[in-house]
């Protein structure tokens, strides 16, 4: 069954974009991540233009983070303060991001720009990931007790103007709070994603966030970073399509509850052992794309869409 | 109902004919094309009658029959990929003006053996006969290739057609043919002109207007995307997060 999606201008098989959602659904339901690092490149895969695979997966996020954070909001695991100073460095972050996008859409770069982006922050953080996982399964391989890593986060009591996040149970600089999200919010408007699998790393790694209210906190300001992304893709170059998101959406949903008993079944490292296989995989044939020789020397664009 | 508009030439096609030059006459099965949530592609039928003059005469010459559709004209960016660094980037992009956003030929027989490749040049008649004006000053071998470039991607993208085998006569005095509009057809007036031709020479011609449009709910969605694009932004994010909400409460697992 085809539908026509009226901003991205094709007409798509409903099957597919409900199995998309429901793919990718299922892996953020298994890993407690969005997903739009997935799910940005696979629409691209799929014929849907760049420009509104990321305006249109940004509006994806939103629905996917509410209903991620309820949950977290009923266990009391979200720093509202801290999600609030990460907003607001987010917030200016995708402005930033929307002005790149829209001066390269001009110079016809901006494909380049979302697949290096992807390369780089995917390949750099699925070898993180991986290089953590595997010694983890190491160890418990050979049963050596995990050492307690020591925390790098001097940085965030280096630095002045020193705010108390009493969730957090920290009294840290907003320096580095403000940065990581206008990064995160810079990524959310060029590559279509939540930035979650940046933001979480950098809580724990940098601000030295007590775990517990990490996932929650990173999901509150996604929804608000994400939301921004979508009315500033919407008003700047009209590629959020509303029939794509819904479709998505709707099957995300169901994918994420299978997902999530799914991931009950596998231990932690396993989890993430896997995951970064999968983040290494997109990068491998995003980078693929970019260095080898195309089928055809011209990108040729009516000037809608690029 | 549409087909009740045939009659006149079902009637003029066995009727004895009494006038000395009865024009060429065309007619589509529909004049518009709506784009809607279930749109994907759509086949338009042409009839036309030759007036008095007949296709399988044996004394006449043959008749041909020459259908162009031309959609509207949109500007279009093509740029050279090149390898920089390893990886392949967009080079300077040119500028095209005035780009047929569609563009099909249909014909009874080779496009070449109907007419002589001046008149079909002159009278823009095929693809490799468009106009293309370029923005930017480029040299002549570079507009060759950049136009070969941007007729290769239309063809693959299904949008420029070229059936030349694609116009059949039921009868003496009428034929028929189908216009394929892909499911990506861009949106806009399309002009339809048919040509009559006999040993080459152009006898007649006919005009005739398509129009392609979103209609429905693809229509309303579009505009406000376009007009109310701040109102359209803020909506989607409410209904994302509408959505999100029901979605946790229906999957609450107490």
């Amino acid at each position: 069954m085809q539908i026509y999606l009226p901003i991205a201008e094709l007409s798509i098989n409903v099957f597919l974009i409900l199995g998309l959602g429901a793919g990718v659904g299922f892996l953020s339901g298994m890993f407690g991540v969005g997903g739009g690092f997935l799910m940005t490149p696979l629409l691209i895969f799929s014929g849907v233009p760049p420009a509104v695979a990321v305006g249109t997966e940004a509006n994806q996020i939103v629905a996917s983070s509410v209903s991620g954070v309820l949950a977290h909001w009923k266990r009391g695991n979200v720093d509202f303060k801290m999600g609030f100073m990460l907003l607001i460095g987010g917030v200016l972050g995708s402005v930033f991001g929307m002005f790149v996008f829209k001066y390269l859409r001009t110079l016809g770069q901006v494909d380049l720009l979302i697949s290096l982006s992807y390369v780089l922050f995917l390949g750099v953080v699925g070898s993180l990931m991986l290089w953590e996982s595997g010694q983890a399964l190491w160890r418990k391989k050979q049963g050596v007790e995990p050492k307690r890593g020591r925390r790098h986060h001097d940085l965030a009591h280096r630095l002045p103007l020193k705010m108390r996040f009493r969730k957090s149970r920290l009294y840290i600089s907003v320096i580095p709070v403000l940065g990581i999200g206008f990064l995160v919010g810079t990524l959310a408007a060029i590559m279509g994603v939540g930035g979650g699998f940046i933001m979480v790393p950098a809580m724990i790694y940098i601000l030295g966030m007590a775990t517990s209210v990490v996932i929650g906190t990173s999901l509150f300001q996604i929804i608000f970073v994400t939301a921004s992304v979508t009315i500033l893709h919407a008003t700047n170059t009209q590629t959020v399509d509303i029939v794509l998101a819904l479709l998505l959406l709707a099957g995300g949903v169901i994918g994420a509850q299978f997902g999530a008993r799914a991931g009950l079944k596998l231990k932690g490292e396993q989890l993430r052992a896997l995951l970064a296989l999968i983040v290494l995989a997109v990068c491998v044939k995003l980078g693929y794309d970019l260095v080898a020789t195309p089928d055809r020397f011209y990108t040729v664009s009516t000037l809608v869409h690029l | 109902m549409r087909w009740l508009t045939l009659i006149p030439f079902l009637l003029m096609a066995f009727s004895p004919s009494t006038m000395a030059q009865e024009p060429l006459a065309t007619d589509l099965s529909e004049d518009a094309v709506a784009i809607t949530s279930d749109f994907n592609g759509k086949d338009l039928l042409l009839f036309g009658s030759t007036g008095d003059r007949r296709f399988g005469a044996e004394s006449a010459e043959p008749l041909d029959v020459v259908i162009v559709v031309h959609g509207p004209e949109v500007p279009m960016k093509i740029w050279r990929k090149e390898r920089v660094a390893g990886v392949w980037v967009n080079s300077q992009p040119v500028t095209f003006e005035n780009v047929p956003g569609y563009y099909a030929v249909a014909t009874n027989r080779a496009l070449s053996d109907i007419a002589a490749e001046d008149y079909l040049r002159r009278e823009n008649i095929g693809a490799d006969n468009l106009v293309l004006v370029s923005v930017e000053d480029v040299s002549l071998d570079e507009k060759t290739e950049l136009r070969e470039a941007i007729l290769g991607n239309r063809g693959e993208a299904g949008l420029y057609q070229l059936h030349e085998d694609a116009v059949s006569f039921p009868d003496g005095r009428l034929f028929r043919s189908s216009i394929h509009f892909p499911s990506n057809v861009p949106v806009g007036d399309y002009r339809v002109i048919v040509r009559l031709f006999q040993n080459g020479m152009e006898l007649d011609r006919s005009y005739s207007v398509v129009t392609v449009g979103k209609q429905g709910l693809e229509q309303q969605i579009f505009s406000l995307a376009q007009d109310y694009s701040f109102f359209y932004g803020l909506g989607s994010v409410i209904i994302a997060m509408l959505a999100g909400w029901l979605a946790s409460v229906a999957f609450r697992r107490n």
